[in-house]
């Protein structure tokens, strides 16, 4: 039923970003076109049918979504756009329209609110801005941005009854750059030769977890370095395939469905929306998946729970196939050799039971896994690798384009970030700071050069992550201002004390607490769903989330499992005490970031009386 | 394309008890047409008179564009462009959301018994424009992720949502919905005002609305009319209507048996003062 054309067979293999004369994203964008124009780029799912577009395509809807912004009023060479939208083809259509005109993208979170929405187009500039949908043009048309000119928007459902005249459809965007007087090949190149690698292509807005966002000037070499140095950790191939979902606007989607295509020629998938992800994921089984660590934990939690709710046959089948699993696992991280009946148990234990499991995962044609973003629990990367999913953990920043550290090779060395980017030099300051220098370091912070000056000091950006060496890998240990002292002078890092407590499928998110305290306390949100299924397994009745954290058999429940959990920590890292969160955190409720991490400073204000009630009684 | 539905003189006897009394009203094109009135006040059994379930007697009329309706069988309505989205939900509960959906395309499908066992060019070139309709609505509603779900599993105001779907699979030009909101969230029924809202816009589709939910109702009707045990009591805007002396009395005095403590009933009152 769908129309996939089969693969054409192009495996090179490709370790180095080779870009000759080409040395910015459109440039890169027009030699696809030219070398691999046949090949397929981009892949959408469009009313239960997979569409495809050639790279040849993917260039020729660029050059008429740049005329398309051009006619509607963005200047080549000094202007900028903003996109907010979810994940589509439009999407990267519109961005790299824009870099081809010299006009820098801007990537907005389609969960940010009307305020911040408003607080980035006004601070970036941007004289057009393309949205995904209603909702999303709703929120800038109750924002006053008088220098906004036009808003495309890609979803055309529901705009009859909008009279704003700067409303234009992606289609409009499309036909307009069409028809454009100036639109012709050569005009095209013109623009595209204008490019130079030193510009500003793309302008990230970090959400921080404090303050207004600051937006990441990074350049075309700034990728390109990057790029370079991660593809010597772990090249990438030419029959690559990727399904897109994380939010663009985040420096490593990007790098995903845009930046890495362009310089290996991999195929990126669309699917329907946020919802049908999954499904995409299995119909397409990409070659290339990543995760942040929230993906990673949500996708082992739900197999936990299915896993203890199918059949005691099944129940037992897959407990001895995991321990089977888990001892290869142990064996193979510690570089030792595996015994002829291990061997066999575990190639059993693939074939009746774990491969059952990765098809379900739509991870099952996976070459190339990596969780990165944030930190994640070093058992639950175990886990995936049991299964015969090594993923991957990495690190960097929207201030580096990306990537800083990989895990190469094969080497098994969880708990590490991995090893050092050639494209960046690694130093650790005095107080176990990371700093990095090199070509991907950006431009600085776009309009707030005092930021800048404190980020990037003689060259080396300053992380604010703090780490260690670990053999040739990096191990990092914390933010630096989230390093909790605690009050028998020992430095306690939260997030591994959290990150270990997730593990817990009823866990959703925790937040510990504990600096110039006696003892670390932990407040949690239970996880809805698996929470809500365990209660109805008890035959416990509840309404909202309100009333199942509130219920005592969950709080006894949880409390068990965070004390189950905590006992595996060293002594200073127990957590004595834990409450569980009435309500979920929010992101509209500045309790997350866009990126989904938790605001500690905000929690630890918003819960000041719960806090201290967990610190008035002994424990 | 667009018709209106022109009824005189509905009269329904069931039993010994007259369900409905010379009911006039006429629905125009492209509008949605609410009909409330307490319970037992002859709504549903209104629309079981246009779907050919019940026989009103035969001086009565309803007329869809310049077709009669009264006198035919059910699935001769449905074959004229009428559907139904029922109270309750009435899926194939074991098949999927896009095979009820399908199902909903059964009076637009000219191949027959044979020529589909053979599955002939002709049969698989409608079997592809059918879906791609299908799919069309499935966007329209918002139904992508639960595409290949057997509805059973689905929530209810997703069934409901995907019962809407089948309706409108039908091409239908007058669509009968009854009670589309009742047992719904908020959020639910936020999301079915907005379909609403958008099936007469986009598609161009005449709507009978029952609810009881007088926010909901009185939201999204151009044209309220007010039955009172089986009588028209008021009919007109909905600002015209809320004002109306007689249709205040039959909500908080006149009617028998009508139960203030469910939560949507409460509400029309509130909506009736306004």
């Amino acid at each position: 039923m769908n129309a996939i054309s089969p693969l054409t067979v192009r495996t090179r293999t490709i370790d180095r970003a080779d870009i000759g004369e080409h040395d910015t994203f459109p440039k890169l964008l027009r030699r696809n076109a030219r070398d691999r124009g046949e090949q397929v780029a981009l892949r959408w799912k469009e009313l239960g049918v997979w569409r495809e577009a050639t790279w040849e395509q993917y260039h020729q809807r660029v050059r008429d979504v740049a005329f398309g912004l051009i006619g509607l009023g963005a200047t080549p060479g000094s202007d900028s756009i903003a996109i907010l939208a979810d994940n589509c083809v439009e999407w990267v259509l519109a961005d790299l329209a824009a870099q081809s005109i010299g006009v820098v993208s801007v990537g907005v979170y389609p969960t940010n609110t009307a305020p911040q929405v408003e607080y980035i187009v006004q601070h970036a500039g941007c004289s057009v801005a393309v949205v995904y949908d209603q909702e999303q043009l709703d929120k800038l048309l109750e924002s006053d941005l008088p220098g906004l000119r036009a808003i495309v928007v890609v979803e055309e459902k529901g705009l009859a009854r909008y009279e704003d005249s700067r409303i234009y459809t992606f289609e409009d965007l499309e036909s307009l750059g069409h028809k454009h007087p100036d639109n012709d090949p050569e005009q095209f190149d013109r623009f595209v030769d204008d490019t130079t690698t030193d510009d500003v292509g793309i302008i990230v807005y970090t959400s921080g977890t404090t303050g207004q966002p600051k937006g990441a000037m990074i350049s075309h070499r700034n990728v390109l370095a990057m790029a370079d140095g991660w593809l010597q950790l772990t090249p990438f191939r030419e029959d690559d395939t990727v399904v897109s979902y994380l939010p663009l606007c985040h420096i490593l989607e990007r790098c995903m469905s845009v930046f890495l295509p362009l310089l290996v020629g991999s195929t990126v998938h669309f699917g329907e929306g946020v919802h049908t992800i999954s499904k995409d994921l299995r119909e397409i089984a990409p070659t290339v998946f990543v995760g942040v660590p929230r993906i990673w934990e949500k996708m082992h939690a739900t197999h936990e729970v299915s896993i203890s709710e199918s059949s005691r046959m099944n129940r037992a089948m897959f407990r001895r196939g995991m321990a089977i699993a888990e001892a290869v696992q142990r064996r193979r991280e510690q570089g030792q050799s595996l015994p002829l009946g291990l061997r066999v148990g575990y190639w059993l234990a693939r074939v009746l039971v774990l491969d059952a499991v990765v098809d379900q995962l739509g991870l099952r044609r996976s070459r190339f896994l990596m969780c990165g973003a944030a930190p994640v629990a070093p058992e639950i990367l175990r886990f995936f690798d049991a299964l015969g999913l090594p993923v991957r953990e990495a690190y960097g920043q929207t201030e580096c384009a990306g990537l800083a550290t990989i895990h190469s090779g094969d080497q098994r060395r969880y708990g590490t970030v991995g090893h050092l980017s050639p494209a960046v030099q690694v130093r650790l300051a005095d107080d176990g700071e990371i700093l990095l220098r090199g070509d991907s370091v950006f431009r600085g912070y776009h309009r707030n050069d005092e930021a800048t000056a404190r980020t990037v000091v003689d060259g080396w950006l300053h992380t604010g992550d703090v780490g260690t060496m670990d053999g040739d890998c990096l191990r990092i240990t914390d933010r630096k201002k989230d390093i909790i002292i605690t009050a028998g002078g020992k430095n306690v890092s939260p997030q591994e004390v959290e990150n270990h407590l997730k593990l817990s499928p009823y866990v959703k998110e925790a937040v510990v607490i504990g600096d110039r305290r006696k003892y670390l306390v932990a407040l949690v949100q239970i996880d809805y769903e698996n929470t809500g299924l365990w209660a109805e397994r008890e035959g416990i009745g509840y309404t909202n989330y309100k009333d199942l954290a509130t219920t005592p058999e969950v709080a006894d429940m949880v409390t068990q499992e965070v004390r189950r959990l905590s006992d595996q920590l060293a002594r200073v890292e127990q957590v004595k005490k834990v409450s569980i969160l009435t309500k979920e955190l929010d992101e509209d409720d500045d309790e997350l970031t866009a990126t989904q991490k938790v605001r500690r400073k905000v929690i630890e204000e918003r819960y000041h009386e719960l806090i201290e009630s967990l610190y008035t009684e002994v424990p | 394309m667009t018709v209106g539905l022109t009824v005189r003189d509905l009269t329904l006897h069931l039993g010994g008890v007259t369900a409905l009394s010379n009911v006039d009203l006429t629905v125009h094109p492209s509008t949605v047409h609410a009909l409330i009135g307490p319970n037992g006040a002859g709504k549903t059994s209104f629309f079981n008179c246009i779907s050919g379930f019940y026989r009103p007697t035969p001086t009565s009329s309803v007329v869809l564009g310049e077709d009669e309706l009264l006198g035919r069988r059910p699935d001769q309505v449905a074959q004229l462009g009428v559907a139904r989205v029922f109270q309750n939900v009435e899926l194939f509960g074991r098949a999927t959301t896009l095979q009820n959906m399908m199902m909903g395309r059964h009076r637009l499908m000219r191949s027959t018994l044979l020529s589909d066992a053979l599955w002939l060019r002709r049969t698989r070139r409608e079997e592809t424009d059918h879906r791609a309709r299908v799919e069309e609505l499935i966007e329209f509603l918002e139904m992508e992720d639960v595409r290949d779900v057997a509805t059973h599993d689905l929530p209810y105001g997703m069934q409901k949502r995907v019962e809407l779907g089948r309706a409108l699979a039908m091409e239908p030009r007058l669509l009968l919905l009854d009670e589309p909101v009742a047992g719904m969230n908020t959020e639910e029924k936020e999301d079915v005002a907005r379909f609403v809202l958008d099936i007469k816009r986009l598609l161009n589709v005449t709507m009978i609305l029952i609810d009881h939910d007088m926010h909901f109702v009185m939201d999204l009707a151009d044209h309220v009319s007010v039955l009172e045990f089986g009588t028209l009591i008021a009919d007109g805007t909905p600002g015209q209507v809320q004002g109306d002396e007689r249709v205040i009395e039959a909500y908080l005095g006149g009617a028998e048996g009508l139960d203030l403590s469910i939560d949507g009933q409460d509400s029309w009152v509130g909506a009736l003062r306004r």
